[in-house]
């Protein structure tokens, strides 16, 4: 039970160093984003075109179209998700009071793949009158719907008279899970082959289909979930004590739940829908923060978000130089980094397994 | 005041506590006491509205059943039987959570001076993980002080539901607890508290609560409630109530059971 992964780390000064790598990890945001504008497969130098724009010198079409349609979306999208999903992850492991926790383990991110599935194989039945218009929000669309069916299914599973069990709701998060996995596998065994490379690209997570049509529809939906989660911090610190004791020191349980879960649902259907199956960023994210600057989640969510946001768009540039021109699926370079430091925290801090 | 009015619960099939009426004074220390399965904490999670339950529990007259649990925490705090930490918190964020914005500015003293007040002055900078067992539960008990901590506020008194305060402490530190407890109920507010060391409970409690089998089945002053009939039925076993000299401390002795 006992986590001594930190001992060196007085709490006190913990405290003291989580408020000021809030400003750490915002530069670090930044420089990061920097970076990734002007790294790309075209030769346009960012600070060429910072420097036309300073002065007022017009853009040649390619720098404008390769800055403002195609890297600055995709920047912007990879720090809503990034964002998005280490926010989910430290939200739902102060829920479930399990560091391991994580939006996959209860079935919101299978119930997201099985959306896009679908819509990646049978979306070619629909009438054309309907895929025309829906063009290519169908399969964020879809999945995204199947993040919140998913969540309520669950709910309706693991909520009785108004109370919500945490065991209840991670096993029927995992036999739920395995439902969308296997309804998936059918789909999956009926796709023609344009459709198996579809998914297979989808399922790796990619940041490389972001436009300014898809982040419209995402970005409102994660932005508003961090900004609600960033309010649960003090009533997740209350939950590290039990339901119980957290109601007794005065905090709403069930409604905070709710809460949790339905910013969880929103944050991470929305991520999952736009940039596929992104892995370890939840996990390893507030991991790596709790053993930094301590477990407070007043501080730790907001720093998730920004670290998080900076990972993924580092784990992007290298997905788009390692094999430049060509470029890596971005879940594949989250999964070889965050894996790899993943094991190495449980290796260090057997503790926190054995709760 | 508090009373709850026939308590009962039903756990799967089985009901567990059958219509138990209790009632508990400010200004006093009430103990519960019984065998172990016996119910002592299904009713006290009972009264403090952890589990369903049928009947009505009221503090200080209100019907808790209808109270916030925001109103509920400005009123009383509770102390569960055991409790695990989920992360690795400070003590001094664990005795924190007891203030409801958390460890600010001057409340931070509070922390200190309650820690300090259970015997653990100084250790706000562990690791609450990785305390003792005993000096766990003395910090879990901190961090109720801190919540409720003037123990009556414009007259209303404030309450202290402790289930088992002083299992797995050493002798002195069963004093120490149950002093505060002692001097907390002195100073106007109510402490219930479910107890297992008769002889502790004799020396402390204003009033005894027996509880078996999920019936009450004596509460009163430990005189009349502590006697060898009452506790020998309760715990199925041959006691022996003693009393000291003056003052008349009672002490309870098994009876014949090496013999
Ligand atoms: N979650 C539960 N599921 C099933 N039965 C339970 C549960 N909690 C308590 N019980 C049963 O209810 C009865 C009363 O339990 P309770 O915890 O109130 O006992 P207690 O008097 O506090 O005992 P102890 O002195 O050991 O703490 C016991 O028979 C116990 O087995
Ligand atoms: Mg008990």
């Amino acid at each position: 039970m006992a986590d001594s992964a930190a001992p060196s780390a007085l709490p006190f000064a913990r405290a003291h160093r989580a408020r000021r790598a809030h400003l750490w990890l915002a530069l670090v945001l930044v420089v990061v984003s920097l970076i990734s504008l002007t790294i790309g497969a075209s030769n346009v130098s960012f600070p060429e075109v910072a420097q036309k724009l300073l002065t007022g010198t017009d853009l040649t079409r390619t720098e404008s179209v390769v800055l403002f349609d195609i890297r600055l979306p995709r920047l912007a999208m990879g720090i809503c998700v990034g964002a998005a999903l280490a926010v989910s992850g430290a939200v739902m492991q102060g829920l479930f009071r399990n560091p391991l926790a994580d939006p996959g383990i209860v079935g919101v991110g299978a119930g997201a793949s099985l959306g896009a599935i679908t819509a990646i194989v049978l979306g070619s039945a629909l009438p054309v009158a309907i895929a025309d218009r829906i063009g290519a929000g169908l399969i964020p669309i879809a999945a995204f719907l199947g993040a919140w069916a998913s969540v309520m299914l669950l709910y309706k599973v693991s909520t009785r008279r108004g109370q919500t069990s945490v065991a209840t709701m991670l096993l029927a998060g995992i036999a739920l899970g395995a439902l969308a996995a296997a309804a998936s596998g059918i789909l999956i065994y009926l796709a023609d082959d344009q459709q198996l490379r579809d998914l297979t690209f989808w399922s790796l997570g990619s940041l490389s289909g972001a436009s300014w049509i898809k982040l419209a529809w995402s970005a409102p939906l994660i932005v508003g979930g961090l900004i609600i989660a960033t309010y649960l911090g003090a009533g997740l610190n209350g939950l590290a004590l039990g339901e119980a004791t957290a109601a007794h020191i005065g905090f709403d349980v069930q409604r905070l739940k709710n809460i949790a879960i339905l910013t969880v649902a929103a944050a991470t259907g929305a991520a999952v829908a736009v940039s596929g199956g992104i892995g370890f960023i939840g996990i390893v994210v507030p991991h790596l923060l709790r053993l930094a600057t301590g477990p407070d989640h007043r501080m730790l969510l907001i720093n998730a978000g920004l670290l998080g946001a900076s990972l993924l768009i580092c784990a992007d540039i290298i997905a788009r130089v390692v094999v430049a021109p060509a470029e890596l699926p971005i879940g594949i370079v989250t999964a070889i980094l965050g894996a790899p430091v993943f094991l190495w925290i449980l290796l260090r801090s057997r503790g926190v397994v054995d709760m | 005041m508090l009373t709850a009015t026939d308590i009962r619960v039903m756990i799967g099939a089985r009901e567990v506590l059958h219509g138990i009426s209790f009632t508990a004074q400010p200004g006093s220390v009430t103990a519960i006491v019984g065998p172990n399965g016996s119910g002592k904490s299904t009713l006290l999670k009972a009264m403090t509205g952890d589990i369903p339950f049928d009947g009505t529990v009221t503090l200080n007259g209100e019907n808790t059943a209808t109270m916030k649990p925001w109103e509920l925490a400005a009123i009383r705090a509770v102390l569960p039987q055991a409790s695990r930490l989920a992360f690795p918190f400070s003590v001094g964020e664990v005795v924190g959570m007891g203030l409801r914005q958390g460890l600010s500015g001057g409340q931070t003293d509070l922390v200190e001076t309650a820690l300090a007040r259970v015997g653990l002055g100084g250790f706000a900078p562990r690791f609450y993980q990785e305390l003792s067992g005993g000096e766990q539960q003395r910090a879990q008990l901190a961090r109720v002080l801190v919540q409720v901590w003037t123990p009556c506020v414009d007259g209303t008194p404030r309450w202290l539901f402790l289930d088992e305060p002083v299992a797995s402490l050493d002798i002195a530190h069963q004093l120490t607890v149950m002093d505060i407890a002692r001097s907390y109920a002195r100073q106007g507010g109510g402490v219930i508290a479910v107890m297992h060391d008769l002889n502790l409970t004799a020396l402390y409690a204003d009033s005894v609560a027996v509880i078996e089998s999920g019936h009450l089945l004596a509460q009163g002053a430990p005189d009349a409630v502590l006697t060898n009939a009452v506790l020998s039925r309760a715990y199925g076993c041959q006691l022996q109530v003693n009393h000291a000299p003056p003052p008349h401390q009672i002490f309870v002795l098994p009876h014949g059971a090496r013999a």
